[in-house]
């Protein structure tokens, strides 16, 4: 059996969405989630209101919070979830460690996001789903079609069971999870905080005589300085920017497109808005149009991945770039034979403005990282739906076995190998795992980092190393940048003609940018973006957010 | 090897171009393969400081491959492939040349509608979801089994060896039955070893397909024990993405760089069948050819 084609495997994916659907239809069970409004008497109680924002200082709930969980009783559970290694976990020190803590024997599998798809649709089809999925923010619609086909239990009856994750159960994210008043699953914080920004070369702003750039034309005069008084003559370029994208998006421009107005859905006057009918989009084109036309742009500025774009990154070639700070420090270290003088050659880049953004705003803050949803089977069982919340529930920061499950084990796992330290008075923690530890050593140990999907986040994470710390700091003043609002959050759009839009800017923009089509084509090309489902999806999301329709 | 002498201008002309044409060929065959093989030695910073193009590390390094090879995983995955790839092709070639023979017998009572069962095989599939509702229901989801039982009858190698089989002398079959053999004992000893090169390209094509398939232990293995080396080293190449967006603080980053490990994956990968492949070469080709006569 050969490797199944994309577009192929896409339709197999929507054909198993399709089967999962008439099978539901067939059972007794129809009709969205399932258990709604049958929660057991001794079960505590979910919260009534949520928070606005994360709490300030992130604090450990009381051990007894989970008194509601009888650990006499032994239970069987299978988790899931879309992790980064995958592969076999023959020696699971981790899984060992559970399954003595909380009397249980435990199935753990994790995929890709690709393969979840898949894993989803057969195993619910087929009755074989696990009893509990960490389902990324990008398959919401996948998760949002188990809830419609009763396979999902009502989240927010659970969530009373998670006192840690309630924590973090934010006004804005319980929208994002809630379709028709149900929470298809409870939103956790994502892994990664907003820390990517431009980072720019202070040494080459030295050597041309300029000052950061605060707005798009300095950007521009940056680039053609880079271009005319090359502060590098020795080397090939250094050239302004490029995308790293590998020929399938913006890649690192992505956040020029917020300097020039909001990059997502917003309301503007009452009215929904969008960068392609407000000119956002067709002013970063003609941006971009302008940087390759004046040869400000390295010649495979579009086409190159971003592991090849290191060359040019770590090489001098470039003098711009888009970057979490933490990883911009440490890679640049490594790859500059630990001289630290090149990393501290680059700055973060502050407000950078324009017309359609005279404050300079940043890209819309991330969303939830996603949902934890429970198989609606569970309803039958509350001894297992009990256990299973109770443990995934001390994985969530900063409850007991955080530090345990996350980056291959903590100390519960192997000892002194590796430290933690948690400030109970900022919440925020060190986790120092030394290059000697075990499983930086044994490769059949690198899957057990995949346990830490549950809960793991660097947002209250910080370094005591000199390099990570350098870039903690860089990424700390990035989290201070002002932001556009996140409308998205808010958002439950058809993803059909959200992928076909996708598309159609895949197949189009480009040729704007690379002077192919001609911008006297660009309100044509709008009308085919409404056409194609774009105005569908301004009407859907005007009809969501309250506003009026553009 | 004695030099040819030609005995015209034209024709060493010719040859001369010849030679070059297919050493060109030869060498974009081979270009590739070095180029992996160089990039699987080549450490992460002079990936870096050669642009990510390297045929010949100035620093050659085996920390990729100590890496795969020292890990348990690897030769576990390396097992139930090789498990597959002599079970699999096994089990297709005997419920394929038994079927080719029952079905190439002319007064076989529904020949017709049973030719046309098989060659509707070829044309149409059940889809994923059927597919894997019969292995949930026949309990052998997640066994090994589940890897070689939905493809133990090759409909396509039936028709080529049931077609080698028509072929056989009548006179050769009569011969043999007037001696007194049974149907099994012609099936052995007279079907078999005259369809031989038949059943050996069926043979090759199957031991390939096996040893490169993942998709299926994707879908029917959930114990990653029982994961193939197609799909460990799929995963393996998978976690590049992610690995990189976390390298400041996993530290299960591989230290190592990522293009080479992947690279080094797929030297793994290809070795064995580049072991194998020389031996059974002619075969494989008959096979083609059989495919294209068709």
């Amino acid at each position: 059996m050969s490797e199944t084609s994309i577009p192929r495997r896409r339709v197999l994916e929507l054909g198993a969405l399709t089967g999962t659907a008439a099978l539901a239809g067939c059972s007794t069970e129809s009709g969205g989630g399932s258990g709604s409004g049958d929660i057991p008497d001794d079960r505590p109680r979910p919260p009534e209101s949520f928070p606005d924002a994360f709490p300030e200082v992130p604090t450990r709930v009381p051990e007894d919070s989970y008194g509601y969980d009888d650990l006499d009783t032994e239970v069987s559970m299978a988790l899931a979830l879309v992790g980064a290694f995958n592969g076999p976990r023959p020696k699971d020190p981790i899984k060992a460690f559970l399954e003595q803590e909380f009397n249980a024997r435990i199935d753990f599998n994790s995929y890709t996001a690709e393969d979840m798809r898949n894993k989803l649709a057969l195993s619910f089809a087929s009755g074989d789903a696990p009893d509990f999925v960490v389902v990324p923010a990008g398959l919401r619609d996948v998760a949002t079609a188990l809830y419609d086909q009763g396979q999902l239990l009502n989240a927010h009856d659970v969530l009373g069971l998670m006192p840690q994750a309630a924590m973090y159960v934010t006004e804005p994210f319980r929208a994002w999870a809630t379709v028709d008043e149900e929470m298809i699953g409870i939103p956790t914080y994502s892994t990664f905080p907003d820390v990517w920004n431009l980072y720019i070369r202070k040494d080459f702003l030295a050597e041309i005589g300029m000052d950061e750039p605060t707005d798009t034309d300095g950007l521009l005069a940056y680039a053609r300085a880079l271009r005319d008084k090359d502060p590098t003559p020795d080397l090939d370029g250094p050239w302004f920017m490029a995308t790293g994208g590998d020929g399938a998006g913006w890649g690192m421009f992505s956040q020029l497109i917020a300097a020039f107005g909001h990059p997502s859905w917003n309301v503007r006057d009452g009215r929904i808005n969008h960068p392609m009918i407000d000119g956002t989009m067709k002013a970063f084109l003609q941006f971009v149009d302008q940087l390759r036309s004046e040869d400000l742009l390295p010649p495979d500025w579009y086409t190159t991945a971003w592991e090849q774009l290191k060359s040019r990154t770590f090489n001098d070639q470039l003098g711009l770039v888009q970057y979490p700070g933490g990883n911009l420090a440490t890679e640049t270290y490594l790859a500059r034979d630990n001289d630290f003088s090149k990393v501290q050659a680059w700055d973060p880049l502050g407000q950078i403005s324009s017309p359609g953004n005279p404050e300079g705003l940043l890209p819309p803050p991330s969303g939830p990282g996603g949902l934890f949803v429970f198989n609606a089977a569970l309803a039958d069982d509350e001894a297992k739906l009990r256990r299973i919340a109770h443990m995934i529930d001390t994985f969530v920061y900063p409850n007991v076995n955080y530090w345990n499950v996350a980056q291959g084990g903590g100390p519960a796992i192997w000892g002194d190998a590796v430290t933690v330290k948690f400030d109970e008075k900022t919440g925020l923690n060190v986790f120092d795992i030394p290059p000697d530890a075990p499983y930086n050593k044994d490769q059949s140990l690198a899957s057990l980092a995949d346990w830490q999907f549950f809960g793991y986040t660097l947002r209250w994470q910080t370094f005591e190393e000199k390099v990570a710390k350098y870039g903690y700091d860089w990424n700390k003043e990035s989290e201070q940048l002002k932001r556009w609002e996140n409308f998205d959050v808010r958002l439950n759009l058809d993803p059909k003609p959200v992928q076909d839009l996708l598309t159609l800017g895949q197949k189009s923009e480009i040729q704007f940018a690379l002077g192919q089509r001609s911008f006297d084509e660009w309100d044509a090309y709008v009308e085919t973006w409404r056409k194609t489902g774009g105005q569908e999806l301004l009407d859907s999301a005007a009809e969501q957010l309250g506003v009026q329709s553009a | 090897m004695a030099l040819r002498r030609y005995k015209s201008l034209p024709e060493t002309s010719y040859q001369v171009v010849i030679h070059f044409i297919v050493g060109m060929i030869v060498l974009s065959a081979l270009l590739p393969l070095v180029y992996v093989i160089g990039m699987s030695l080549t450490s992460q910073n002079e990936l870096i400081a050669r642009n990510y193009f390297v045929i010949i590390p100035q620093e050659p390094t085996m920390e990729a491959y100590r890496r795969l090879l020292t890990s348990e995983i690897l030769w576990r995955s390396i097992g139930v492939s090789v498990l597959r790839a002599v079970v699999g092709p096994l089990l297709t070639l005997v419920l394929t040349v038994v079927g080719a023979f029952v079905l190439s017998r002319k007064d076989l009572p529904g020949r017709n509608l049973l030719l046309l069962f098989v060659v509707a095989t070829i044309l149409f599939r059940g889809g994923l979801i059927p597919s894997y509702l019969v292995m949930h229901d026949l309990q052998l989801l997640n066994t090994f089994w589940s890897l070689v039982l939905p493809t133990a009858v090759d409909a396509f190698g039936l028709l080529v060896i049931k077609m080698f089989i028509e072929n056989i002398p009548r006179e050769l079959v009569e011969a043999a039955y007037l001696d007194g053999v049974s149907e099994i004992q012609l099936l052995i000893r007279i079907v078999v070893p005259l369809a031989a090169p038949a059943i050996a390209a069926i043979g090759m094509f199957n031991i390939v397909m096996h040893w490169v398939s993942w998709f299926d232990a994707l879908v029917y293995i959930q114990d990653p024990n029982l994961y193939p080396l197609q799909l460990v080293l799929r995963n393996m190449l998978n976690t590049e993405v992610v690995n990189d967006q976390m390298t400041q603080s996993l530290a299960t980053n591989q230290r190592v760089s990522p293009e080479s490990l992947k690279m080094a994956t797929v030297v793994v990968a290809i070795i064995p069948i580049l072991m194998v492949y020389p031996f059974l070469q002619k075969h494989f080709i008959r096979g083609v050819y059989m495919g294209a006569v068709k």
